[in-house]
């Protein structure tokens, strides 16, 4: 309303009454205030997995104010859920989570948007469900999906906050992609395999609470300006003997994700690699049999990698990534019988497949360079 | 050269100042693990470079995957 009354529309106000009242512990903080909660609700955050993590997280980001939470989670409600995953009941048994969970957050805090994705993170879905996001948090269970949270956020440059645990310790950062600062892949290269999750080693239940209240927490200083020493660091939680640590990060100089973005080829190439199936195509070779044929004089190899990939580690040969393979093609001598290698064997079958048809005598490495060089150590 | 370090929390003695040759006298041979020096990330690119002194905290983080 203008000074003189003359405009009798009511005055744009920010809460609601109920709003106001809901959030007054807050806006009595004054590092938060009107004007952090005010950013709360304007927030659009991801969450990504609704078990044991993912309870507390969004109990507390719920009842904070978060305006917008996309809930993600393909799986249901198990008893042997319940241990630790208090968002749910025995009436959600069988249930799936997103759905149950929308179901108990609205009842907490019904001022603010709830979408509940009863499916898993997968690459499908990944760009287009963490696009809108002002922060993702990173609840789930499993390596492969954490891995492609980190890579679609470093893409996306979203920030996101990690947390997982283990028995009876934890781990916890805030990864801010494009800031110059270490992501996942920096700390861990490798998708570990073989490492034991909850359902087979056991975890105490009040574990992923203090991780996923340490996660909100974060979180909710992230989105409205507070400090987030988390960044950057990794903070490390031994809940038996009650310590807590952090460890200083710093970006990886050959990290594959920070120094170059990873090409959608690379993605499709590491998580089809992370639940590769045993079919073999007519053109794939062994490593066995790549390591007997690959230093013969008719024999070509052919790195269809990036060139960060490429300068990491190679195996002499020559270099055309798949991405330029098409215009340089017709350069290549069809004399010589053409092996294309990459890391896991995905982007080296297409140049093949692209190869022969155009009458090129040509294999791909089955397992990539990933399996060769397990095989020949 | 024999100097003393802290393992994992532990006090413990090596035989050998640079970090591969260290890792390799205390076995860990899993490439499954981040590295930290007294309290830094250093990345694997770097492990070569690294000579320990003597005191420094050496810890091997694990991986884990639960949520
Ligand atoms: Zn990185």
């Amino acid at each position: 309303m203008t000074a003189n009354g003359k405009n009798n529309k009511p005055e744009q106000q920010a809460f609601s009454g109920s709003e106001w009242l809901r959030y007054t512990r807050h806006i009595q903080l004054p590092q938060i205030g009107a004007q952090g909660q005010q950013a709360l609700k304007q927030s659009h955050v991801v969450v990504i997995g609704c078990g044991g993590l993912g309870s507390p997280v969004l109990l507390y980001l719920a009842a904070a104010g978060i305006g917008h939470i996309t809930l993600v989670d393909g799986d249901t409600v198990d008893l042997t859920n319940l241990q630790r995953q208090i968002l749910f009941g025995m009436d959600d048994i069988a249930q799936p989570k997103a759905t149950a969970a929308k179901q108990r957050l609205s009842q907490l805090n019904p001022e603010i948007t709830l979408d509940a994705v009863n499916e898993p993170l997968s690459l499908n879905n990944a760009e287009s469900l963490i696009a809108p996001a002002d922060l993702v948090l990173d609840c789930t269970d499993n390596f492969a999906t954490r891995y492609l949270i980190n890579d679609v956020c470093a893409t996306l440059k979203k920030p996101w906050v990690f947390a997982s645990i283990h028995q009876f310790s934890g781990q916890c950062s805030l990864f801010t992609p494009g800031d110059g600062h270490a992501c996942f892949r920096c700390l861990f290269p490798e998708m570990p395999t073989g490492v034991a999750d909850c359902n087979t080693a056991g975890v105490l239940g009040v574990l992923p609470g203090m991780l996923g209240m340490f996660q909100a927490n974060e979180a909710i200083k992230f989105l409205a300006g507070l400090p987030t020493p988390l960044n950057n660091k990794l903070l490390l939680v031994e809940a038996i003997d009650l310590t807590f640590r952090q460890i200083q990060l710093t970006q990886s100089s050959d990290c594959i994700v920070c120094q170059q973005h990873k090409s959608a080829d690379e993605l499709d190439d590491f998580y089809s690699a992370a639940c590769a199936s045993n079919e073999s195509d007519p053109l794939e070779v062994s490593a066995g049999y790549f390591e007997s044929i690959k230093n013969n004089e008719e024999v070509l190899l052919l790195d269809v990698r990036t060139h960060a990939e490429r300068s990491a580690f190679h195996m002499n040969g020559i270099h055309i990534p798949l991405s330029d393979l098409e215009g340089t093609i017709s350069k290549l001598s069809k004399n010589k019988t053409i092996v294309c290698y990459c890391q896991s064997g995905t982007r080296s079958l297409k140049a093949a497949k692209q190869l022969k048809r155009l009458g090129f005598t040509c294999h791909s490495l089955k397992g990539g360079l990933a399996t060769w060089l397990k095989s020949v150590r | 050269m024999s100097i003393s370090i802290i393992y994992n929390g532990k006090q413990t003695s090596l035989n050998n100042s640079q970090l591969l040759e260290a890792l390799r006298e205390l076995n860990i041979k899993n490439e499954q693990f981040a590295l930290a020096i007294n309290e830094t990330f250093v990345p694997k690119s770097e492990y070569s470079t690294i000579t320990l002194k003597h005191n420094d905290a050496l810890e091997i983080l694990t991986p884990m995957q639960g949520g």
